[in-house]
């Protein structure tokens, strides 16, 4: 059978890259880029530590259109450590990410005549008047890059485009920054892209743990437009008599929280890394639902313990650069949307 | 993964496609007929790409002297370096072959016609060009009705790649490329285009197989216009793109039916005369006896237009031989016959008659010789090839025969309608279940006509020019 048949036979969560949920954090990223488009921002910046899912949420963004007020387009980048922040290296770098072809006589007016034709191109074929480039690791960008990046929205501009830069920052990241890094970033630029910006916060507390987890009971659904969910699909007994994922939210949480404390890890302001939380729901849907067929009908204790040993969560939270330096932690505040679901329910009930 | 582990050809596409670069604006398939030529233009154009990176963007190897639109319709190797590059998928990789364009069979030599890049402003404004702008039978652009143009507007330079290293946009500075606009995907005319475009094709594919293009390889200009006055398009199609009868002069042209009334002379006729035909030797030719007297009325009606005493009496002899004209009416000069005058009429030797070729011109000729290749492969109903193989004998005689009276007799120049001229002809055969039922002949003046016949060689200075062979070749 063709590899690319076979996949399309087999559940999405079998997949290496797995398909992303709905989070609280992604409808807030969502909404800001919305947001200060509306209020003709160029730029916002987008921080948080490391491996919490905030490329993924561009990424999650870009493949979702429910959350657009407009018709956008999408051009991601991935910026690379330089040295040198020369013209020609940013605009062949911006070649590079768009995978398109670079060519060494190219001068850096044509190629950024080229990268301002393949934003324009790609807005036209999205049918969008904005393009939005989210610009990961953009903690890498020099002085003198968000010059040449202020020349390229300038280009866009010009070609009836507006260019709206989403910079993904690292807060924690931590290495030796070339000198011109440090150096400061002139007035205009500053005020054109760093003037707006939100922190990334993946998963607070469990409401939002509960509705991510829900995003599996009733919203991800295999084969399309079969009605049956991913939970329902790996544990259909169970499903059928009433159970669902997201009733565990509470437990799962409080089986979290108390490994951190076991380990003195800080869990009074703390959000769920997505890297360890989708691991984490992989691991109960296809390694312990699936497994026990028939017999299953909800996860216990133990599961819940299994699934938090193999995403390797007391691990993660203790590698992480914020955990060893408290100063570079992002601290979640409850959101100012926080009750916005518990309301809605109350109004649908 | 296949069951041997090998990746699938899809797979491997999609790698390809993931690792080589891509290009602005390479996803073509949504402009309906592009050429590859027009794929060019436009990806270099959004790329900002010159001629100097051709090389290293599509892997396409050229000369500075190659015409980029000339090479990506004729060479398959260019072609499918550029559709590597670009990933084009089968369907529009065919539409780049212009025998795809083409409403007739037989081999086009595209040699034999001009080429230049020919474009309607108003598409190249948006990248786009189509095999269908470069057929002579198409003068308009059939979305934007603008005349198709081959120069630049400003200077009158040709649209040649060899001559700016950037696509379409001319030396004086004139750009026909708005890189803008060509990034729109939004074009309002893209769906009347697709209609048009797969209407044209529906309509070549059907006449490919009716017609029969029958044409001497010999380059000249003027068979751009008898190719364009031969194809005749379906009334809807012509109404949007125009045609060469439009454009003023018209080329003498013939039209046989199978409804014509026959001459029965020509059933007589094998099958294999044509074929008899020398083409690249100067010879005789065998002439069966029911043609004879149609090679010397050819005769007849120009010896009668010559004045008196123009030919000896061993001449008029000749001409008037078998004719119940009385050729004795005319006064015979007084001079020895010509040998190149004797021999140009049909000489008869008991019942066999004979034509020496070199009255006829080459190219005709070889037409004729071609024609003859064709009946071969035509089972039944030969009639009317051979009646148009015995049109342009005689048509080519009687051209060869003035050239070479001409010479001797310099009035004939002054003459409106007989003075010497040569005509290459182009024959289209219209076939219905495997029966020609129509014929459709067009003569194009030769640009160089037959001065280089008159004049003879000033090199070749052995032989005095008396002597020197006539040949209208």
């Amino acid at each position: 059978m063709k590899t690319t048949a076979r996949l399309a036979l087999e559940h999405p969560m079998l997949h290496v890259r797995r398909p992303l949920a709905d989070t609280h954090a992604v409808e807030r990223v969502g909404t800001a880029i919305t947001g200060y488009i509306e209020r003709n921002s160029h730029g916002m910046t987008l921080e948080g530590n490391t491996q919490r899912g905030k490329t993924q949420a561009c990424v999650h963004l870009d493949a979702t259109m429910a959350w657009r007020t407009y018709p956008l387009a999408f051009c991601h980048i991935r910026m690379g450590e330089h040295d040198r922040a020369t013209e020609n290296y940013f605009y062949t770098k911006l070649l590079a990410c768009a995978n398109l072809k670079t060519s060494q006589l190219s001068d850096p007016n044509r190629n950024l005549s080229r990268v301002a034709t393949h934003l324009v191109s790609a807005a036209e074929a999205a049918s969008a008047e904005v393009i939005v480039m989210p610009i990961d690791e953009a903690q890498r960008l020099h002085a003198k890059d968000f010059e040449h990046l202020h020349t390229l929205d300038n280009e866009v501009e010009f070609a009836g485009k507006r260019l709206f830069v989403v910079l993904i920052k690292q807060i924690d990241y931590v290495g030796d920054e070339p000198e011109s890094i440090r150096t400061e970033i002139s007035r205009h630029a500053h005020a054109r892209f760093l003037e707006d910006g939100i922190t990334f916060i993946p998963v607070f507390g469990l409401k939002e743990l509960r509705r991510y987890l829900k995003e599996y009971d009733e919203y991800l659904i295999w084969p399309i437009e079969s009605g049956i969910t991913y939970t329902r699909y790996f544990a259909p007994i169970a499903f059928a008599e009433g159970w669902r994922f997201h009733h565990h939210a509470e437990e799962i949480l409080a089986l979290a929280t108390e490994l951190m404390a076991q380990h003195g890890l800080n869990y009074e302001a703390w959000a769920w890394p997505m890297k360890t939380l989708e691991t984490f729901v992989y691991y109960m849907l296809t390694r312990v639902a699936i497994k026990r067929e028939a017999e299953f009908r909800r996860f216990t204790r133990d599961d819940i313990l299994a699934g938090l040993t193999y995403c390797k969560f007391v691990e993660f939270e203790q590698a992480c650069p914020s955990t060893l330096d408290p100063r570079l932690y992002v601290k979640p505040q409850a959101p100012e949307n926080d009750n916005a679901d518990e309301k809605a329910e109350e109004i649908s009930a | 993964m296949t069951e041997r582990g090998f990746p699938d050809v899809e797979v491997q596409a999609d790698v390809a496609r993931r690792i080589c670069g891509r290009f602005v604006g390479e996803d073509i398939s949504w402009l309906p007929g592009i050429s590859a030529y027009g794929a060019l233009i436009r990806t270099a154009r959004l790329n900002h790409l010159r001629r100097a990176e051709f090389f290293a963007a599509y892997d396409l190897r050229t000369t500075r002297r190659d015409e980029l639109s000339r090479v990506l319709t004729f060479s398959d190797k260019r072609k499918d370096a550029l559709a590597r590059a670009l990933c084009v998928n089968e369907r529009e990789r065919d539409l780049w072959d212009i025998t795809e364009w083409l409403p007739f069979s037989g081999n086009l030599d595209w040699e034999s016609l001009p080429w230049e890049p020919r474009i309607c402003p108003c598409c190249t404004r948006l990248g786009y060009h189509t095999l269908l702008f470069q057929l002579p039978w198409i003068t308009r652009c059939p979305w934007h009705g603008a005349n198709l143009i081959r120069y630049c507007r400003h200077c009158a330079r040709p649209f040649s790649t060899a001559s700016s290293s950037i696509p379409m946009k001319c030396r004086c500075g004139i750009d026909y490329v708005n890189v803008r606009e060509a990034c729109r995907h939004r074009q309002s005319h893209l769906r009347d285009m697709a209609r048009w475009v797969s209407t044209y094709l529906a309509w070549a594919s059907a006449a490919r197989e009716a017609n029969y293009l029958v044409h001497t390889p010999k380059p000249d200009v003027s068979n751009w216009d008898a190719l364009g006055q031969l194809i005749e398009m379906p009334a809807a199609l012509q109404a949007r793109c125009g045609h060469a009868r439009a454009e003023g002069t018209r080329l003498h042209e013939r039209r046989l039916s199978i409804y014509d009334r026959v001459n029965p002379n020509i059933n007589g006729l094998g099958p294999k005369f044509l074929l008899s035909v020398p083409v690249d030797i100067d010879g005789v030719v065998e002439l069966p006896a029911p043609t004879w007297s149609a090679f010397r009325h050819v005769g007849y009606e120009l010896a009668e237009k010559l004045p008196e005493a123009t030919f000896s009496d061993g001449e008029l002899l000749r001409f008037f031989a078998g004719s119940r004209r009385p050729a004795l009416r005319f006064a015979a000069t007084h001079r020895t016959g010509n040998v190149d005058i004797l021999f140009l009429p049909v000489q008869v030797g008991g019942e066999r008659g004979y034509l020496y070729v070199n009255a006829m011109a080459k190219t005709a000729r070889d037409v004729v010789h071609r024609l003859g290749r064709y009946l071969e492969k035509e089972t039944n109903n030969f009639d009317l090839p051979m009646r148009t193989g015995m049109l342009l004998l005689l048509r080519a005689y009687a051209e060869g025969m003035r050239v070479i009276l001409s010479r001797f007799f310099p009035d004939l120049l002054n003459m409106r309608r007989d003075r010497p001229h040569l005509t290459l002809p182009w024959v289209l055969l219209q076939r219905q279940a495997g029966k020609t039922i129509g014929v459709k002949v067009v003569w194009t003046p030769r640009s160089d006509d037959c001065q280089a016949v008159l004049t003879p060689p000033t090199r070749n200075k052995r032989r005095p020019k008396s002597q020197a062979p006539i040949r209208p070749n």
